[in-house]
């Protein structure tokens, strides 16, 4: 609760902008929150200028990118143009290198355009050149002014080589250290929710409806007064920890028995079945919007459920908001947090405020973003083992043993997925 | 005159499940299984020790089961080994024949062999077979070359090698058990000579032995070893597999496997359903058969792939004429003789264990603790015929004595 009191008195800013956005129309007291929507790199502007056209609610869509022409030709009202001095209008060429040096460049324009706004989401692409650094810098900056700061990853095709795999992962577990909450959206994984025919398009449609549902149930999260209500402490409390993995998922049902069909989507939910997911989540918080005919046993079956199937005995979150205009229909959207250490999670927040996190190394692709080496870390690995060893983490199953990588393939992680086979289920 | 015996055990620690069998060779020539014990493998992933104390109490419990059953205590042990941390390579080496008359003599044989194992090894690593192809006289290939006449004597070995530190592991849950480690044998050694015969191995013939978490094969030809390899994929790939692409539990995953898993495409398994447990409760669901194959196939058909190319050229029709030869739990997999067909272009069919071979042990799973024994059996002859033979002792000596046919 404290954030809450800290960040309040920042937020005029967003308060008159924003009183007309969808679902039920706020009480005359009550500001909305904005969504900061920040679009990083290629991808990153691709996905938010799509998702600028489509009904999001209320967000301030901004891209950013180090290639002139591509800005300019984006749809997107606000563009932040970066690294000039480095790639002169360019793209990076996807060079992790180059992005970092752009970067290095852009820390203060980022450190002013951050200045408000309490959630941040930033969309990148990851295994390129800009979108893993300079999302970095992004998330930093507004860290710096106290926004949550959410990032979804999309992670390239293995068909796109092991180069960019690698880059991926590395900018991944750097992203995972300066945001509250990375979702990896593996390309690999989009695949297999389309139809053989699918025209390439409609498969970025694809992820960037995922993000979309995201993005919607963050802001209905912190906009919409539930009948249980869920606000941006609830949000703050299951990310209070970076570097951990994020579990994120989203489910929709409709018809006489809604809620139960409602969890078996959210079980069939691929973002789930990534080998990338963590199955159990530390932290968790259940937002459910749905028709005014919801009843309460439903609800509390449902939760129940998800917290077996997803949670751990720690802290869980619910929100209920009952919503006129989807009657007989109930969307349910499952964010989680793993901690790296409960025991020393209240130490390292305090580390953390005090000075600017020291990067760790990094240790395999589970490494927790606040290592610092000696006691404690032994300590934290031992912990992580213990649980990332129930049902899986990266790859799964095999994630305690020596990792399989075979001409750049990892060969634990399916060949189904890898191959870009879809698999009729 | 007294017989003597001796009771020796064969073990494998797989990441499925660690088999023992116990033999009693008498007389250094007749083999009796006397003993098997096995236990669920723990702490063991893709063919690796990753919890020592886990696998080394698995390992304890089921040579403990096989003694009992035996009656008797194991005096000597011929482990398995496997894993991905093993890794050959081939060297040749030759010298001039040193008579004046070009006959190849006895000094020139061991003068070839010593330069052709002579190659060092990085740090780290240790010597767990010297495999030596034929020898070549003037370029004939000759068994045993010795009284035969020419002038440049050839020969090649295929040297298997391992991380220290692992196989001292292995061989450390051994000693664990007050028990003394007779010899290694490489796991596609063994299971190779239980389901590949005399004829099929101087025909060609690559064995493929599919584990629970890694693949090991070997290909034989003119009765020789050519190659041996690991591919860390196995049966566990498979459940994991099917778990994410069909989003079920590990548990539902390994049992749909078992139930209808299958590694072809069918089209007839285009719009068939199968129940995910069965019992029409509440969480039951439908399953796609056709999603099931798609999986397993992939997989399979990468597995396959990953041992086509590591043999590369060594593998043809015309060179492996006895065709490819399956063994190993997961070979039992339905489909997995025909994607191998497919894969490989040559005909592929599963093994099978010697007819001798008691009903409890016919399984493919056991060929490689079948094999163990075989060696064990092999090598007490040696050592007790001994005499004649030249032997020069210690370890490393005896072990490439189990793979020279001749010598």
């Amino acid at each position: 609760m404290t954030d809450e009191r800290q960040t309040e008195g920042r937020n005029d800013y967003e308060s008159d902008k924003t009183g007309q956005s969808n679902g039920s129309p706020p009480p005359g007291n009550i500001r909305n929150r904005g969504i900061r929507l920040l679009g990083v790199g290629g991808a990153g502007v691709n996905a938010v200028e799509r998702l600028a056209g489509s009904d999001l609610g209320d967000v301030e869509p901004i891209a950013v990118n180090t290639d002139e022409q591509a800005l300019s030709a984006c749809a997107v009202p606000e563009t932040m143009l970066v690294g000039q001095s480095i790639t002169r209008g360019l793209s990076a060429g996807g060079d992790p290198e180059i992005g970092r040096q752009v970067a290095e460049t852009c820390r203060a324009v980022f450190d002013a355009r951050m200045q408000d706004g309490e959630v941040v989401v930033i969309i990148t692409g990851l295994g390129g050149g800009t979108g893993g650094p300079v999302a970095c810098a992004a998330a930093e900056a507004a860290n710096r002014a106290g926004a949550l700061v959410v990032a979804f990853a999309v992670l390239p095709f293995s068909f796109e080589g092991s180069r960019r795999q690698k880059q991926a992962e590395e900018a991944l577990v750097a992203l995972r250290r300066c945001c509250d909450a990375v979702i990896p959206l593996a390309n690999d994984l989009l695949l297999q929710q389309m139809g053989e025919k699918t025209p390439i398009f409609d498969v970025f449609r694809l992820s960037d409806e995922w993000i979309a549902r995201g993005v919607r149930s963050l802001w209905g999260i912190l906009n919409r007064p539930g009948q249980i209500n869920l606000d941006l402490a609830d949000l703050r409390r299951v990310f209070r920890q970076k570097g951990g993995k994020t579990l994120y998922g989203l489910g929709s049902g409709s018809g006489e028995r809604c809620a139960e069909a409602a969890f078996k989507d959210l079980l069939l939910c691929p973002l789930l079945h990534s080998p990338e997911f963590s199955s159990r989540a530390d932290h968790l918080l259940v937002s459910v919007s749905a028709g005014p005919e919801f009843t309460m046993t439903d609800f509390h079956d449902l939760v129940n459920r998800v917290r077996e199937r997803f949670g751990r005995d720690g802290h869980l979150a619910m929100g209920l908001a009952v919503d006129e205009a989807i009657s007989g229909k109930i969307d349910v959207c499952v964010l989680g947090s793993t901690e790296i250490d409960s025991e020393r999670s209240g130490n390292v927040r305090r580390q953390s405020r005090d000075r600017p996190m020291t990067p760790a190394p990094a240790r395999g692709n589970n490494a927790g973003g606040n290592d610092q080496g000696g006691v404690q870390a032994v300590k934290s690995r031992a912990r992580q083992r213990e649980f990332g060893f129930e049902e899986g983490d990266r790859r799964g199953f095999f994630d305690r043993s020596e990792s399989n990588v075979y001409e750049g393939e990892d060969l634990d992680v399916p060949t189904y997925l890898r191959r870009g086979i879809r698999i009729s289920i | 005159m007294i017989s003597r015996s001796k009771i020796i055990a064969g073990i494998e620690i797989g990441t499925a499940k660690i088999a023992v069998l116990v033999g009693e060779i008498v007389d250094g020539s007749s083999l009796n299984i006397i003993g098997f014990g096995q236990s669920t493998s723990r702490g063991v992933i893709k063919g690796g020790i990753s919890d020592f104390k886990q696998a080394s109490d698995a390992a304890h419990a089921a040579i403990h089961a096989a003694e009992k059953q035996a009656g008797a205590h194991i005096e000597g042990v011929y482990l398995a080994q496997t894993g991905t941390h093993i890794e050959g390579f081939y060297n040749e080496a030759s010298v001039t024949v040193s008579s004046p008359d070009n006959l190849v003599g006895a000094a020139d044989i061991r003068r070839v062999c010593e330069s052709a194992k002579a190659k060092t090894l990085p740090d780290g690593r240790t010597v767990i077979h010297h495999i030596r192809r034929p020898f070549r006289v003037d370029g004939r290939m000759a068994a045993d070359p010795e009284y035969l006449e020419g002038s440049k004597l050839e020969v090649g070995y295929w040297t298997v090698h391992g991380d220290v530190n692992k196989v001292s592991d292995s061989i450390h849950i051994i000693n664990g058990f007050s028990l003394h480690v007779d010899d290694l044998i490489l796991s596609s050694l063994a299971s190779g000579v239980m389901v590949a015969g005399d004829e099929e191995m101087r025909n060609g013939v690559l064995v493929i032995d599919i584990g629970g978490g890694s693949t090991d094969f070997v290909l034989y030809r003119d009765g020789y070893v050519v190659r041996t390899g690991t591919v860390p994929v196995g049966g566990d790939h498979i459940t994991n597999d099917l778990s994410l692409g069909l989003r079920i539990a590990r548990s539902q995953a390994e049992a749909i496997k078992l139930r209808c898993g299958k590694a072809v495409l069918d089209s007839a398994d285009k719009g068939k359903k199968i129940w995910l447990n069965g019992d029409l409760a509440i969480g039951d669901r439908q399953l796609s058969q056709h999603g099931i194959n798609q999986i397993s196939h992939a997989r399979v058909d990468e597995l396959f792939g990953l041992v086509k190319k590591k043999l590369a050229d060594l593998l043809s029709p015309q060179k492996v004429a006895a065709g490819v030869v399956l063994t190993g739990g997961s070979a039992r997999y339905p489909g997995m003789a025909e994607t191998a067909e497919a894969v490989f272009g040559i005909p592929s069919r599963m093994g099978e264990n010697p007819s001798w071979v008691t009903d409890e042990l016919r399984g493919l799973e056991y060929s490689t603790v079948l094999g163990l024994l075989n060696y064990g059996l092999k090598n007490e002859n040696e050592s007790q015929a001994g005499g004649r033979k030249r032997k020069t002792g210690g370890l490393l000596r005896r072990m490439t004595q189990l793979f020279d046919k001749d010598r």
